[in-house]
Order: C-alpha cells, then sequence, then structure tokens
C-alpha cells in the first residue's frame, strides 16, 4: 500500500511536481511580482504560440460572455484576469502534456465547467456571499490538480478507481483515496499550491474542497467551490473515479442560503453557458 | 456547405481530420475542429454515444437536437442523483433538478442559433 512518506519519496525522487516550460514560469514569477503591464505580459504569453492559442480560446469561452470574438491577446489577458491566468499556467502545461492517460482528459474537462460553474455561482451571489469572482473561478480550475499527480504517480491505483466511478456502492473517490493511501487529492494539490504561492484562502480551499465545513479562512468561498463542483457533476463533466452527485450537495445549498429558485436559475445558467465547452481540446 | 457524416465506429482513427466541432445530441461541444482523431480520442466520444463525425468542413452546421437524447440525458442525471434519494425523501430536489435541466435543454433548442 502507498502511504504518503512512500508516495512523496517517489515523487521527489523523480524531480517532484514537473516544472513548468520555461515561458510559463516566467509568466507566473511577473504575475506573483505584480508589477508587469497587460501589454508586456502579452509580448511574453506570445512567446509561447500554443499557450497563447489556448488564452484566446478561453477568453472566448462562455465564462465571458463576449459579445464578439476576441483576437487580440492582450484583450484576452484583461477579460481573463491575473488570477485565473495565473491558475491557466498551472494547470493548461499539465493537462495538454499528459492528455494521452486515460482519465486526464475528462478530468480537465471537469475542471473547466468547474471553474464556469463556480463562476456563475459567484456571479450570482456576489451581493450576498462577497466573494472575489475570478478566485471563485480560479478556485474551480486547480480543485483537482492534486489528481493529475495522482495519475502520474499511481497510475494503477487511479486505473482502479476508474473502474469503480461507476458504482453507486463505492465510496466517493476522495474517501477511497484516503481508505487505501491515507492521503487524497486535496492534500497534493494543496502541497502544489503552496509551491505556487497561492494565498491562504486559496491553499484552505484546495484543502478543504470536499469538507468545505473544516475550512478556516473564507468559508464561503470554499462551499462555492464545492458547490461548483457537484453542479458540474451534476451537468454531465463527471469526475473520470466518481460519477455521482454527492448528498453534500443539499447541506451545501442550506449552508449558502440558496432557495429552489436559486438554484433552479444557477443551474439552467450552467447548462446553457457549459454548451460551448468542449470535452476534448486540441 | 453540405457535409459527409462518416459512422464513427467504422472509421480508422490513424490521421483522420475532424473538420466539424464534434457535439453530442443535446448540443454540447465534446471536440472542437479542427482535430485529428487518435485512437484516445475516438474512444472517448464512442463513450459519450457520438455515432458519426463529419469529415468536411461545415462549420456553420446547426447543433441538433432530439427529445430521445434528451430523455436519454436525463436517465443518466437520474443515475447520477442516486446517491441523494436517502436525504430527499419525497424526491422534491431531484424532481427539481431533473425538470430544470430539462428546462434549460429545451429552452437552448428555441433559441435561433441552436435551430435545425
Ligand atoms: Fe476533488
Ligand atoms: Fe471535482
Amino acid at each position: 500500500m502507498l502511504n504518503i512518506p512512500d508516495f512523496f519519496e517517489s515523487f521527489d525522487r523523480r524531480g517532484g511536481f514537473p516544472a513548468l516550460p520555461e515561458v510559463i514560469s516566467e509568466i507566473v514569477h511577473e504575475i506573483d511580482a505584480e508589477r508587469i503591464s497587460i501589454v508586456d505580459l502579452a509580448r511574453l504569453v506570445q512567446k509561447d504560440m500554443s499557450f497563447a492559442v489556448q488564452i484566446l480560446a478561453h477568453a472566448n469561452s462562455p465564462a465571458y460572455n463576449m459579445p464578439n470574438r476576441v483576437t487580440n491577446l492582450s484583450l484576452a489577458l484583461q477579460i481573463i484576469g491575473l488570477r485565473p491566468l495565473k491558475a491557466l499556467c498551472l494547470t493548461i502545461p499539465l493537462f495538454t502534456r499528459f492528455k494521452h492517460i486515460m482519465g486526464l482528459p475528462e478530468l480537465w474537462y471537469h475542471s473547466r465547467v468547474t471553474a464556469l460553474c463556480t463562476r456563475i455561482a459567484a456571479e450570482k451571489f456576489r451581493q450576498t456571499l462577497q466573494v472575489d469572482v475570478e478566485v471563485a473561478e480560479t478556485l474551480g480550475l486547480i480543485h483537482d490538480i492534486g489528481k493529475v499527480f495522482l495519475f502520474l504517480e499511481a497510475d494503477e491505483f487511479m486505473q482502479c478507481q476508474m473502474q469503480l466511478a461507476d458504482d453507486p456502492q463505492t465510496l466517493p473517490d476522495w474517501k477511497r483515496e484516503r481508505k487505501a493511501l491515507r492521503f487524497d487529492h486535496s492534500f497534493i494539490g494543496t502541497r502544489f499550491g503552496r509551491k505556487f504561492n497561492l494565498p491562504p484562502a486559496m491553499l484552505d480551499a484546495l484543502l478543504y474542497h470536499h469538507e468545505p465545513e473544516k475550512a478556516q479562512y473564507q468559508q464561503e468561498l470554499v462551499y462555492l467551490c464545492a458547490l461548483g463542483d457537484q453542479v458540474a457533476t451534476m451537468i454531465g463533466a463527471i469526475h473520470p473515479d466518481f460519477r455521482f452527485v454527492e448528498p453534500q450537495i443539499l447541506e451545501i445549498q442550506k449552508r449558502l442560503g440558496l432557495l429552489p429558485v436559486h438554484f433552479q436559475d444557477l443551474l439552467q445558467e450552467c447548462v446553457r453557458r457549459s454548451l460551448g465547452i468542449s470535452l476534448i481540446e486540441t | 456547405m453540405k457535409c459527409v457524416a462518416v459512422s464513427l465506429e467504422t472509421l480508422d482513427p490513424e490521421g483522420v481530420e475532424i473538420v466539424s466541432d464534434v457535439t453530442d445530441s443535446l448540443g454540447r461541444l465534446l471536440a472542437k475542429a479542427p482535430c485529428v482523431l487518435e485512437p484516445n480520442l475516438k474512444k472517448l466520444l464512442l463513450a459519450r454515444g457520438v455515432r458519426y463525425v463529419y469529415i468536411r468542413s461545415c462549420a456553420d452546421t446547426p447543433r441538433s437536437f432530439d427529445n430521445e437524447a434528451l430523455e436519454k440525458e436525463l436517465e443518466l442525471l437520474k443515475k447520477r442523483l442516486i446517491l441523494l434519494a436517502p436525504h430527499d425523501r419525497e424526491g422534491d430536489f431531484v424532481k427539481m433538478v431533473v425538470e430544470t435541466v430539462r428546462g434549460a435543454y429545451q429552452k437552448e433548442e428555441v433559441l435561433p442559433e441552436h435551430r435545425d
């Protein structure tokens, strides 16, 4: 059985979290330093053509509801915002590089739809919850990033996990991970987030996205991410290793004070806008 | 432009370029064109119920929508919601979700850009 020391020993021996491509790493550094202009940032992004193309595609995604096609990179960066851009830097290269691994394209789709649903929820309930829309979207995008490393380091285990995905008698993915490994993808995701200097509220949310009641910092934000996660699953953007909506959704709805009419409105909008998100990205 | 739809099942995945967005019967985008059909992509699309893909450009093809597909998706949705049953005794929440999703897809159908 794998355990935390074994997992991370073997993981670190193999070089730890894969390094970001050089240009992407530079972009992350500049975002963290908070002193680069959008025009300079666009110049930097342009150095990695395939990333630039994906950024333009993202700016044209249903998340932003732009009336016209965005073709200018500076405008695209302005629309996306720096925080979500950083999350895209941390996710796009990973999911692109390992897209041949069974389960990862579905996880990437799930992550993008969760980002959209969390964003929509933050837009709709901004007044009452006082949650930053960009932070919410960012969190949705990276909430399951720890799973990528399970796919890379514990591939046999993940293959078994995927075999059980359709069985309603089985425990949810994260509980099975804990049972077998004594840690879960939230734990690995938080380590990844720490490496890239994500703020404490976001690390907290990464760690507790399946147990929002335990969050220390911004509980509303964590509940919102948990909501986005479950709504994404509801509308068909499932986890490759667990296909069911968890009963926790009822508690989340209560905790966020959502009346049925609010939930219906959210769900409708999530279905509508998720139609434009592609399962496979090329 | 008229498109040629070919059966995905029988299509040799190596090197075939899909030139039109692949959507499922509810209009959800599965693969953005242009993309090369690889064995993994073929498997994924088949698993999502895609039976045909276009191998000639037809960017303005309207999304197709049919009631049978909607009912199938709603059955899958109910399956995804199965763990809620013991906590949702009257079934109100599940009913509300299913009807909302049904309404959302039906509403999308009447939007001009999605019309056949
Ligand atoms: Fe998760
Ligand atoms: Fe998730």
